[in-house]
């Protein structure tokens, strides 16, 4: 196997972030007209972060991972914008580079780990699969790193469970069986898209103790996706929050919970349940549902929703400014703000839905 | 847990729905057994709401469907209204369906996709022939009203056409048209995005004040259970470990794996860390992987991955008692006291630790 030998090492510049997305856009052409999925989103992530991104279904968080990963369909797609990876370019790496990234540098852990391993393949296999072709290993090397590999993900017996079919484990062990495969050849950057969704409570707490164990032991950087802030409060560094396709706020994770600016992350959180509410309480919701990504109004895309707007909001759309150390939202009347009370006061008055339902 | 026993039965009388010493068996192969339901017992007066928490595969779906007798249990009794419906076959059985609903986790596959909006929501009416087509239309469109949706707007269209809420909107007006009193809900909230989840969950408590429903809400999810029960039942590996009134369970969970879920519950918040040492968290499981339903563990089924077992779980089974009022376990070493009012005070148990905002 020489190929794995060619593995190109990406370089990492002293001082600058492993990953640099810059206004990053991915359009897809549909019958319905151009979808924008990804609208102009740029960040940064350090060597051994972790980037949380949450926002609901349709907001876009998936289509960022993909879009960063490379993992998009080769047809009706309109990309845009740059995403830098150590020196190279993602966006402009062709398939047989990106293939050899793939697994070595960058990997990605799915929401389905029954489906996203091969159910015809023994565990082994595919775990010694990449082994082989990446770092060139011969078939006793590439077998005892993925005994060691099962043991570090927590997979008892671990000699027996390579000849097992993924039909023959629990959903949790897939999961555990896909993260090693995911950090056998040790990435730097591993994108784990809603890793937990569908597993139980306790293997989900499991799952996620283990992902951020391997992350200090590998001095990975990760970015995890969710739409649960639960899941993601404990475990990030820094969390994004998407809404129709762009960031309209990021936050180290701590200010995201005492110090939110953006109506929207305010309204996520609250309509958590939560253990310590009383039974039969009232949860408070957002009003509507997400604008149609093939038709987005034209001034802030959460106004339709939100309780603070304001005539200008309709029209004008906020840019992403800046609230203190590494914390940006986008809003004309941030939370808290004597405006946005204000705002917020006149709304209650004249009877808009969402005021009252934040009330 | 893993425990049988009825102690935590309340009077024949006052009970809507009681359920005895249900047992359901899967066959498997070489004549072996799956124990998906062993002897579990329960009851809910009127107006009562049941949360069934446990992990996938503690038996908590199929006691839901035993009760609907889809399938039949293997064996045990459900009473509904003093009526026992394991014995009732036929139309007997098909005359008590119209007052026993379900509202399914996915509305996208509930709903045939072939049928409109306004046909699926009518189509239990015409199935009882109840009033005349333009009566059961009036229904229909009452009932979409009450669930936030406009008749004229939506009872063309076909399922594919609306989100996942929207659907679960649809199913709930379908499930509440014939007047049900009973509505069984199997994780109607876990397809669902967190704000949508609120919607339906508010909509959910909305519609059981204006009907007087009683509901059976099975969930996986701590705090959603917490949210809408009145009454919970912990379930492991087909047996009861707990049952008691929601706040009690919350605040001084006795059985050692009602713990360990709130305690992961817990850890998926941020607040984790700085939960004091007493109370939760001292203690941490075995094993993490649930033994097989085939052949579940001897006594107490807990046993393997509990960190209080002994020699005695191995040996006897644990009987439901009572620990205190509306509280009752199934475990030889029930925890106690209960965690300390300062880790209720750090309170945020989920998602948000600032009550205040």
């Amino acid at each position: 196997m020489t190929r794995g030998r060619q593995l190109r090492q990406i370089e990492e510049r002293e001082g600058q972030p492993l990953l640099s997305v810059e206004d990053l856009r991915t359009y897809f052409k549909t019958g319905h007209g151009i979808v924008r999925s990804l609208d102009g989103v740029s960040f940064d992530l350090e060597r051994g972060k972790t980037l949380a991104v949450v926002g609901e279904s349709g907001s876009g968080k998936t289509v960022l991972a993909r879009s960063v990963m490379g993992l998009l369909p080769s047809e009706n797609v309109i990309r845009q914008g740059s995403v830098r990876f150590g020196d190279v370019d993602l966006t402009r790496a062709t398939p047989a580079e990106l293939r050899q990234l793939w697994g070595a540098q960058i990997s990605m852990v799915f929401q389905d780990p029954v489906t996203s391993l091969n159910p015809v393949v023994r565990v082994g296999r595919q775990l010694t699969e990449h082994l082989a072709y990446h770092l060139g290993m011969n078939r006793k090397e590439a077998r005892r790193t993925a005994l060691s590999l099962l043991r570090s993900v927590g997979i008892p017996e671990p000699e027996a469970r390579l000849r097992w079919f993924p039909h023959q484990l629990s959903g949790g062990m897939c999961q555990r069986v896909v993260i090693a495969a995911a950090i056998a050849c040790g990435p730097k950057l591993l994108l784990a898209d809603e890793p937990t969704t569908g597993l139980d409570v306790t293997v989900s707490a499991q799952i996620l103790d283990l992902l951020g164990r391997l992350q200090e032991e590998r001095y990975m950087s990760v970015i995890l996706v969710s739409h649960d802030l639960g899941v993601v409060s404990g475990r990030a560094d820094e969390v994004i929050v998407m809404y129709a396709g762009q960031i309209v706020e990021q936050a180290p994770t701590a200010a995201i919970f005492s110090d939110m600016k953006m109506p929207y992350t305010e309204a996520l959180l609250r309509s958590v349940p939560r253990l310590t509410n009383q039974a039969h309480t009232r949860l408070p919701t957002i009003p509507g549902t997400p604008p149609n990504p093939a038709a987005l109004p034209e001034g802030c895309r959460f106004a339709a929703r939100c309780p603070y707007v304001q005539p200008r909001c309709r029209t004008e759309p906020p840019p992403l400014r800046e609230a203190g150390p590494r914390h940006r939202f986008a809003c004309w009347y941030p939370v808290g703000s004597p405006e946005a009370l204000q705002a917020l006061e006149a709304n209650k008055a004249a009877g808009l839905p969402a005021a009252k339902a934040a009330v | 847990m893993a425990g049988s026993g009825t102690a935590q039965l309340r009077s024949e009388k006052e009970a809507l729905l009681r359920v005895e010493e249900l047992v359901v068996e899967f066959p498997a192969p070489k004549g072996q057994k799956v124990h998906a339901v062993s002897n579990v017992s329960f009851d809910l007066v009127a107006g009562e709401t049941l949360g069934i928490v446990g992990e996938s595969g503690c038996g908590k779906s199929t006691t839901g469907r035993a009760i609907l007798q889809l399938p039949r249990p293997t064996s045990g009794k459900v009473l509904f209204e003093g009526v026992d419906l394991t014995g009732l076959k036929g139309e007997e059985l098909r005359q008590v369906r119209p007052k026993m609903q379900v509202i399914f986790q996915d509305p996208i596959s509930t709903l045939y996709p072939r049928r409109t909006v306004g046909e699926l929501v009518a189509e239990p009416l015409a199935l009882w022939r109840i009033g005349t087509p333009a009566e059961r239309t009036e229904r229909a469109r009452q009932m979409l009203a009450e669930v936030s949706l406009d008749y004229d707007d939506v009872s063309w269209r076909r399922p594919y056409e609306f989100s996942i809420g929207q659907c679960q909107r649809i199913s709930i007006a379908r499930a509440l048209v014939l007047n049900p009193r009973i509505i069984v809900c199997d994780e109607p909230v876990s397809a669902l995005d967190v704000s949508v989840q609120a919607q339906i969950l508010n909509l959910l408590e909305e519609m059981k004040e204006r009907y007087g429903l009683t509901m059976i809400f099975i969930s996986h999810d701590l705090a959603v259970v917490k949210n809408v029960s009145d009454r919970l039942m912990v379930m492991y590996l087909g047996k009861t470990c707990e049952v008691a009134a929601a706040e009690s369970l919350y605040t001084a969970p006795a059985h050692p794996y009602t713990r360990a879920l709130l305690m992961a519950a817990v850890v998926s918040s941020r607040a984790v860390n700085r939960l004091p040492g007493a109370g939760l968290g001292a203690e941490t499981e075995k094993e993490t992987e649930m033994p097989s339903p085939i052949r579940p563990p001897s006594g107490c089924r807990y046993r393997t991955r509990c960190p209080r077992a002994s020699e005695r779980c191995a040996t006897e089974e644990p009987v439901m008692r009572k620990i205190g009022e509306d509280h009752f376990v199934a475990c030889h070493f029930p925890i106690r006291p209960p965690i300390t009012p300062e880790a209720k005070a750090e309170g945020a148990w989920r998602g948000q630790p600032d009550e205040s905002r």
